[in-house]
């Protein structure tokens, strides 16, 4: 909102609230009007325009700034490639080199993100029967981003009327309310190193021409140090002569360093036997075994009271150390079989046996399996003779699969958490205390079983011009993973058990069309997937207690999104009476005889004639139900240009971010301006935003969920165009230097349409209230150069 | 790699045992005493804080009708409803199961007289959790181990309030021989749980739920319960651990730098937290190592806690006589903006804010301490004007007047403090016996009245019977002026059950027509235009109501669905 419309909106608000013309707020506002663009000097009290009111500020500001370009510009960054390759018959290999520079779009503190990569992959032949097969990889991440950031980002919006600095270039604070940009410029670094290394070697062993044994070892360390300095900043006045804040302060401010190492080691082995009987029977059969194993050490140090000059672990303040170490493990034996006759009857059955360290013992192995058909239909006379298919092959599978994602790592034990000098202040200081982890311990967990069904038919015609394929799959998990609620008398979180029955079925339909006239070649394409799904049993009691997205509910898709039914806003005093006589008593929604004209009404969708969590109705989900895309190419000699654009539909939100979402929620907050021209007052009842209200409970009845708050996901997207042009081939040549050379300029979510009325991007997630998720969308231009040498 | 791989072969179950390795099991917790004292240690972060009474939270006066905010508060008008999910209740139980863990594991331990005090401690604080939920939700499940989810307690009744009451008490009378003297707690454990602060604790609970019962007909189980009130306040008096704080050099100012204090300089007579004896159970801060962490200054002072009318009024004139007695010469009535504060109990003008006064704050602080020019030169305001916004009663309790960034504030927070222990042995042998001897009130009451007050006569029953006054009012006046603001007054309200009259009343401000304010310029109160009453008050809130149904909370609907056994309180 600009200053003007937050100044006029505070003051209908604050007088929709019984407030009158002696409000603090509403002479605030009168201020801001009158003042636009102005300021106020308050450090002597008794000039003060407010008497009695915001003791604790020194000045009173009224200028009109747009934050979005205070905060943000736009950013450069860079990506270089280089590969080297050759081959002889002993051996092989190829050398990529990468490195990439990305520069944030904040414009405050230090902000950003290099990688450099290097990979090497070589193969030996040792002997005619024995090979090693070696990938080297190492990569080097350096990032740096405000410490601070989350306080930059955290605030959507500062107050209206703030200032980007003093009059002097400084930090400006309001008693309690910062300029957040200064918490990214002069709160410190956060600086994060990554080194990766990853190792690689296959052997492979002919122990007859028939059967091989083939051997992989890996190793993949990467070490995480991160120097994370937080420095005191100094906050003044307006006229930037009187420091008003230390925040954080000297005493908070500290440096931060911390060492995360990640060490993970698998070997597989197994035995692989490839035979053809009679030129027709094609056998292939494995077994094995492998074995993975992941150790993760983590150790921080925190000192407060630092020198903030420094760039290494000081302080002389309070040291706090945590320490992280976990481990998991799992082993697998594995076998296949595949078969196929003449390669159009192909038949495969796999199975194997898996163990995970995360479960207790008696439930940690179990038996996964799966089976497949193919018949390649163009193989067969009736079809190859009618001359329309150039392919046809129909495809189905079944198969049980295990999921172990999402249990904690040492199931079956009663697990206490010890904390080091961070707790009560008794005596000289702060207790170190222990308490358990606040969960019920689970011995009968096990792996999850998901039985996934699939038919597919993939065709090609026309002369290869077009081809597809059409899929239809079905995927079930009958002992899901899910929290049962039990009375909260229990004390306790219990545990997720496998308690669920889940069902998701969907289809998949790939079309492409690629032809060529002359020089011109061109392609179209698209995917489409409609893919729904399904608790069907939620296997102990799961209580509703607000709306908004539920992520399991029974009987409704996960991440289902229910509400209330809305029911128009409240238009005169007789409907008002009449909906208070009838559904104040015994609600659960929030709804107070506060309510006013142009508030929201809801109904009981029910009919128990109450208003309760049990009138909750399902809006959808959070999850698109359809999901789609479609490119096209052309190329004309050296150019070359596509498009491909991407969407989605049946996706139903109902956004986390309150303080932007509903205005005055929080009365001294600026919020997004679509409710200006189109809020509830007596002379524009069809206003689709509620009448304006500064007051807490009248403001979380209004925007809870509902079929009204709830938005719709469905949106359409440009997500990349590319024009390329590639330099003639003798030109190129006649560098000496390239063997070829092409030119381009891309553009990534260029253009878009959406229903998204909040004005976050159809992208984003849900949850957009806090730290990075508050990054702003950007649209990106690249232009860049292929060489070959 | 032959030999590796060959070993793969081989069962790998072995490879899968992996432990814990940076988290405490329960094979190796419960083994020394240390074990259940860092235990012990966590049930300290659920003490109350500031945070319980400054601001709108079910203790806090602010859901009372002593102090307000700018924004009605749905709990203090009677428009709260039921809610889907309520932490004062769910929260409760984690807490509890905590405490039952330590208990659970000590009956396990070999040298119990090793780990007595921390036994005790869990006991205290289950005790604590439970008065809570006693205050609260009447009824409530009584829970004694640490329960599985098969556990029929899940899915039963809940105990009547009375068994709960019982369960409190009987928690508190088993720690108190296991607790130590405060004077015996070593400096490094200074905060712990005294035999004080169980004696004090079972005091209060045992006053509450007595005259809880006595006011809803219930006279012999309210006798009975008295008389453990008494005795147990009796036992703190008579422990001679605990005084009054009042230094000489801070004269009638003590009860304001009590609340204030600090062991930087924040006071004019330079005292530090060392000098208070008051304090029997606290949460302490400290700018550095614990700052209050809330700007609890600017949060509460002037106009932004605003205090009610009925505040004002309770405060005796300094002849010990309310304003409104026939027999009060003092009384200066309300034609300047200053003239009520005249010849009233000192605690009024320390606790309000006198107008056209300077005052400081943490961000304007005191300097030499002495008001004198260097002083007052820093001053917030040297002539303070109440603004119009608020009912013109404003407040300075828990403000600071030194130098400290927001926030940073390092008093600390009394849970419980000798006055209220002298306060409650008062109401508790007034309401078993239906009188009180003028010894006991001399004992008692009295102290906490004169501390600042020295000059004022002392209640007895011949004062009370001379002035036409009731010695139940005056008892309960001297309990709602002392303890203001600090967490008390919603629930005096209730168990005498008087929140019926006394809670549907308007809040009123000050005395506008025909006073100062009609016509001073000062502030702008001659043009504010605000709704007003008869007698020419400001009338700051009104339509307030009271039923039946508010002497309880209703329980939260998602645990009345997870158990419809729990049953709902009347009237909800």
């Amino acid at each position: 909102m600009s200053l003007d419309e937050w100044a006029n909106g505070v003051v209908e608000a604050r007088t929709n609230d019984g407030f009158d013309e002696t409000d603090v707020w509403i002479r605030y506002a009168k201020l801001a009007l009158a003042n636009k663009g102005g300021y106020i000097d308050t450090r002597d009290l008794s000039n003060t325009p407010i008497q009695g009111a915001f003791t604790d500020v020194k000045d009173f500001l009224f200028l009109d700034n747009n934050w979005t370009d205070i905060l943000w510009g736009s950013a450069g960054s860079t990506q270089n490639d280089l590969s080297i390759s050759g081959r002889n018959e002993k051996m092989s290999y190829r050398l990529s080199l990468g490195y990439l520079l990305d520069q944030g779009t904040l414009r405050w503190g230090n902000n950003t993100n290099s990688r450099y990569n290097m990979r090497l992959n070589n193969e030996f032949k040792v002997s005619d029967r024995f090979s090693i097969e070696s990938v080297i990889s190492f990569a080097l991440q350096d990032q740096v981003t405000p410490t601070m950031i989350a306080n930059t980002l955290g605030q959507g919006y500062p107050q209206p009327g703030f200032p980007s600095a003093t009059l002097t270039g400084k930090p400006y604070a309001w008693g309690g309310q910062y300029t957040p940009n200064w918490f990214s410029e002069l709160g410190g670094d956060n600086n994060l190193k990554v080194r990766s290394t990853n190792i690689s070697e296959t052997f492979r062993l002919d122990l007859t021409n028939k059967l091989q044994w083939i051997t992989t070892l890996g190793f993949n360390t990467s070490t995480a140090i991160r120097d994370m300095q937080q420095n005191a900043i100094q906050w003044f006045n307006y006229a930037g002569d009187l420091q008003v804040q230390e925040n954080p302060t000297q005493a908070n401010s500290y440096y931060q360093k911390s060492t995360a190492v990640t060490d993970f080691y698998s070997a597989a082995s197994y035995l692989q036997y490839k035979n053809t009987f009679h030129r027709n029977h094609n056998l292939t059969a494995t077994f094995g075994s492998q074995y993975e194993f992941n150790n993760y050490d983590a150790y921080s140090a925190r000192i407060t009271d630092i020198n903030g000059s420094l760039s290494a672990l000081n302080g002389s303040g309070v040291t706090t150390t945590t320490k992280t170490r976990n481990q998991y493990a799992m082993g697998s034996y594995f076998s296949r079989i595949n078969y196929d006759f003449q390669s159009k009857y192909m038949f495969e059955v796999n199975g194997r046996y898996d163990g995970s360290s995360k479960f207790a013992r008696q439930n940690r192995w179990n038996f996964f399996y799966g089976a497949s058909a193919g018949w390649r239909l163009i193989e067969e006379d009736f079809i190859k003779n009618t001359g329309i298919f150039n392919d046809l092959k129909l495809r189905v599978s079944y198969g049980i699969v295990g999921n172990q994602a999402g249990i904690d790592l040492y199931d079956g034990v009663q697990l206490y958490n010890s904390f080091t000098a961070s707790g009560a202040f008794l005596g000289t200081g702060k207790m170190s205390y222990v308490t358990t982890n606040g969960r019920l311990v689970s011995f009968d967990r096990t792996w999850e079983k998901i039985h996934n069904y699939n038919l597919a038919l993939d065709f090609s015609v026309l002369n290869r011009r077009l081809s597809g394929t059409a899929e239809y799959f079905i995927k079930k998990n009958n002992n899901m993973f899910l929290s049962a609620q039990y009375p909260s008398i229990l004390g306790a979180t219990a545990p997720e058990a496998n308690i669920g029955k889940f069902k998701g079925n969907g289809y998949e339909v790939t079309l492409n069309w690629s032809d060529r006239v002359g020089d011109f070649s061109y392609n179209l394409g698209g995917v489409f997937t409609f893919a729904e799904n399904k608790l069907i049993d939620y296997g102990g009691a799961n209580v509703i207690s607000s709306g908004g997205r539920i992520a399991a509910l029974q009987d409704f898709p996960l991440n289902a999104v229910v509400g209330l039914m809305y029911d128009g806003k409240v238009q005169t005093e007789e409907q008002r009476t009449a909906y208070l006589n009838k559904y104040l008593v015994g609600n659960t929604i929030g709804l107070t005889n506060a309510i006013r004209l142009g508030d929201n009404m809801y109904r009981d969708a029910n009919g128990d004639g109450l208003l309760t969590y049990d009138d909750l109705v399902y809006l959808g989900t959070d999850d698109p139900i359809v999901s789609y895309s479609f490119n096209a190419g052309a190329s004309y000699k050296g150019f070359d240009f596509s498009v491909i654009f991407q969407g989605a539909d049946g996706r139903t939100i109902f956004r986390d971010d309150v303080n932007w979402r509903q205005p005055f929620r929080s009365v001294y907050l600026n919020t997004t301006n679509q409710s200006v021209n189109n809020r509830w007052t007596p002379e524009t009842p069809d206003a689709w935003f509620p009448k304006y209200s500064t007051n807490g409970p009248i403001n979380a009845y209004n925007y809870q969920a509902s079929s009204w708050s709830v938005e719709n996901g469905a949106y359409l997207r440009l997500k990349n165009i590319v024009l390329g042009y590639k330099l003639p081939n003798n030109l190129s040549d006649k560098t000496k230097v390239f063997s070829s050379l092409r030119l381009y300029v891309s553009g990534q979510d260029l253009w878009e349409t959406t229903k998204i009325k909040d004005g976050w991007d159809p992208e984003a997630t849900r949850t957009v209230s806090s730290g990075i998720q508050r990054y702003p969308f950007s649209r990106t231009v690249t232009i860049g150069l292929n060489a070959s040498f | 790699m032959l030999v590796s791989s060959g070993v793969m072969f081989g069962g790998c179950n072995k490879m899968l045992d992996l432990d814990p390795l940076d988290q405490i099991a329960d094979g190796n917790y419960w083994k020394k005493e240390n074990d259940f004292k860092l235990f012990a240690n966590s049930f300290y972060g659920w003490r109350r804080d500031f945070s319980a009474v400054i601001s709108s939270n079910p203790h806090s006066d602010y859901r009372s009708d002593l102090v307000t905010f700018p924004t009605p508060d749905a709990y203090s008008n009677g428009s709260n409803t039921i809610p889907a999910t309520d932490g004062n209740f769910s929260g409760a139980f984690s807490r509890i199961r905590l405490a039952n863990t330590l208990l659970e594991n000590a009956q396990k331990f070999a040298n119990k007289s090793e780990i007595a005090q921390y036994v005790a401690e869990a006991r205290f604080f289950r005790a604590y959790v439970y008065f809570d939920l006693l205050q609260l939700f009447g009824d409530a499940p009584i829970i004694e181990g640490v329960v599985d989810v098969t556990d029929p307690v899940l899915v039963s009744k809940r105990n009547d309030r009375s068994e709960v009451a019982d369960f409190i008490i009987a928690d508190l009378k088993a720690a108190i021989p296991a607790l130590p003297l405060e004077s015996a707690i070593a400096a490094a454990d200074k905060g712990r749980v005294s035999q004080g602060t169980a004696q004090a604790f079972l005091s209060r609970v045992a006053l509450f739920e007595g005259t809880w019962q006595k006011f809803r007909d219930n006279a012999s189980r309210g006798t009975e319960l008295l008389n453990i009130a008494a005795s147990a306040a009796r036992d703190v008096m008579n422990s001679r651990q605990y005084e009054l704080f009042k230094p000489a050099a801070l004269g009638d100012s003590a009860l304001k730098y009590l609340f204030i204090l600090e062991d930087a300089k924040s006071n004019p007579a330079s005292i530090a937290k060392n000098g208070n004896k008051e304090y029997i159970f606290s949460n302490k801060h400290d700018q550095i190592l614990n700052p209050i962490g809330t700007n609890i200054t600017h949060g509460l002072f002037s106009n932004v806690a605003l205090i009610t009318r009925k505040l004002a009024n309770m405060y005796l004139s300094q002849n010990g006589l309310p304003v409104d007695n026939v027999n009060n010469t003092q009384f200066q009535g309300y034609n300047t903006m200053t003239s009520e504060f005249d010849n009233r109990d000192n605690r009024m003008r320390y606790t309000l804010i006198l107008p056209k006064k300077a005052y400081w704050t943490n961000d304007n602080p005191r300097v030499t301490w002495t008001g004198d020019a260097t002083d007052l030169a820093t001053a917030v305001t040297t002539f303070y004007i109440p603004g119009t916004s608020g009912t013109g009663y404003g407040n300075q309790k828990w403000c600071s007047e030194r130098d400290v960034r927001d926030a940073n504030e390092g008093y600390d927070f009394p849970i419980i403090r000798y006055a209220e222990v002298l306060l409650n042995y008062a109401e508790a042998v007034y309401e078993r016996d239906n009188a009180i001897s003028d010894a006991d009130l001399d004992l008692s009451f009295n102290l906490v009245r004169n501390r600042v007050n020295p000059d004022m006569p002392k209640l007895s029953n011949a004062f009370v019977t001379t002035n036409g006054l009731n010695m139940r009012a005056e008892i309960r006046r001297e309990r709602t002026i002392e303890l203001f603001f600090e967490g008390f007054r919603i629930d005096d309200l209730k168990r005498w059950k008087t929140a019926e009259t006394e809670m549907p009343q308007n809040l009123l401000g000050i005395k506008y027509t025909g006073t100062e304010y009609a016509t001073s310029t000062l502030g702008g109160w001659n043009t504010a235009n605000k709704p007003k009453n008869a007698d020419g008050v400001i009338i700051f809130e009104s339509g307030r109501v009271w039923s039946a149904k508010n002497y309880l909370y209703p329980i939260p609907a998602d645990q009345l669905k997870l158990n419809p056994n729990l049953g709902q309180n009347p009237g909800w």
